[in-house]
């Protein structure tokens, strides 16, 4: 069987004329889309003029439609499949071509028939795509080719990727742009409270906390202090998602004597905490030398409630 | 006393220690509000007495914005220690950065001048805990 002879563009000027020139990775045709379209034969062939490549979203189902057009005077049918490839690996498709991706309805390519010349193809049961965050670095394409139906494409002399899509207009090649999935939003600030902290004449390892009381799981804390200079580590507990509600979050440091900052703890919760839920800011040291009992020390206790 | 405790939906309480040391004083408590919703109220209290009159602010609405403050001058002996509380309450989430300073100092009189002679009395800060929303 013979390849149908459907075009795929390389661009929109791309006529089917061969070798293809110009940039060929950016096809509109092998189109990346966030979602499903309603009636995707019809949006598709309304838009053929234009180029709808959307950026995919890493870590969801996003949906691929290819498009071709008719270039011979009869009726051409043809199967389509479509790869994702790592841009890097391009120009090894034993390294890709596993990457098959699968319709909707779970099929390995979408069948398709054009009666005449001129007709515009479309999958309307699109491939699916669920991509990965990229590593630092990574790019990755699409790949959409047509071949005769019943019959699987063929790359196994394929050692320039280009070279081979600008020579052959039964295929697609489409560089994506995956956007790194919105983390859930930090929770507004509910209240911060700041004193001062002075540590005095005594040089020590210090323990800072914060003791939660009946604190909601989910809410975040944190405290820092204003002069970072002296104690190491800095007197710093970055936004910290609270897992027990009773719990307890910190640092150790070994603090300067003489040191004097202003400490900021914070509560961040856009909910309604419960009444007489608390969090303490405590400051302590242990006392006791060699291997026998040590007690804790405590320097200073701020306590805001809710 | 009478503290204000949790009536509206939003509200916190904050304590801190409050240690005089050894020289006993007479020290200005105050409330300073800074962009505190009008109709909100503060409140003040020490959880040991000993002073005189005791640290305390009655729940008291404010009046003003953005500015309000709020205080009282109290005769405080040597080594008293207590937690100091400080409250707000609001009838909805205060705006962003809007605070309250809960402040504790003395005006220290310029040497061998009094205040009425003309020379500048410096506020000595003992405690300040800020609580911001």
């Amino acid at each position: 069987m013979s390849t149908p002879d459907i075009l795929i563009r390389a661009s929109l000027t791309d006529n089917g004329d061969l070798p293809r020139t110009g940039d060929v990775s950016d096809s509109p045709d092998v189109i990346p889309y966030q979602t499903l379209v309603d009636d995707p034969i019809s949006f598709f062939i309304s838009n053929y003029d234009e180029n709808v490549n959307e950026h995919l979203k890493a870590s969801v189902d996003n949906f691929i439609y290819v498009r071709g057009k008719n270039l011979a005077t009869g009726l051409q049918q043809g199967d389509i499949y479509l790869y994702y490839a790592l841009d890097s690996q391009l120009d090894y498709p034993l390294k890709w071509t596993k990457n098959t991706l699968q319709s909707k309805l779970g099929n390995s390519y979408v069948r398709v028939s054009a009666q005449s010349q001129g007709n515009i193809v479309v999958t309307e049961d699109p491939f699916v795509w669920n991509p990965p965050v990229p590593d630092e670095g990574d790019t990755y394409s699409l790949v959409g080719i047509i071949v005769a139906k019943g019959t699987k494409p063929n790359f196994s002399n394929v050692t320039d990727f280009e070279k081979y899509v600008e020579e052959n207009n039964n295929i697609g090649w489409t560089k994506v742009i995956i956007d790194k999935p919105t983390p859930p939003p930090t929770p507004g600030r509910r209240w911060k409270t700041t004193f001062t902290y002075a540590q005095g004449d005594t040089a020590r390892q210090m323990n800072f906390s914060l003791q939660c009381k009946a604190i909601p799981s989910g809410s975040h804390v944190s405290f820092y202090s204003d002069n970072n200079v002296g104690p190491n580590p800095a007197i710093f507990l970055d936004k910290t998602q609270v897992s027990d509600p009773n719990g307890s979050y910190g640092i150790a440091s070994q603090v300067p004597a003489g040191y004097t900052g202003n400490i900021s703890f914070e509560f961040l919760y856009n909910g309604t905490p419960p009444e007489d839920s608390s969090i303490a800011f405590v400051a302590s040291y242990l006392e006791g030398a060699g291997n026998g009992p040590k007690k804790t020390i405590v320097v200073i206790s701020v306590k805001t409630t809710n | 006393m009478e503290t204000i405790g949790k009536k509206d939906p939003f509200y916190w309480k904050t304590s801190f220690p409050y240690v005089q040391g050894p020289q006993g004083r007479q020290i200005r408590f105050s409330l300073q509000c800074y962009n505190i919703p009008v109709g909100s109220t503060v409140a003040m209290s020490a959880d040991v007495e000993g002073p005189v009159p005791p640290i305390y602010l009655a729940p008291t609405v404010v009046s003003t914005h953005p500015a309000f403050t709020i205080g009282i001058v109290v005769n405080v002996p040597d080594n008293y220690e207590s937690n100091i509380n400080f409250e707000l309450s609001c009838n909805e989430k205060p705006p962003a950065d809007s605070s309250v300073t809960c402040l504790a100092g003395y005006f220290q009189e310029p040497h061998g001048e009094s205040t009425s002679a003309g020379g500048p009395a410096k506020l000595i800060v003992v405690a300040k805990v800020i609580t911001t929303n």
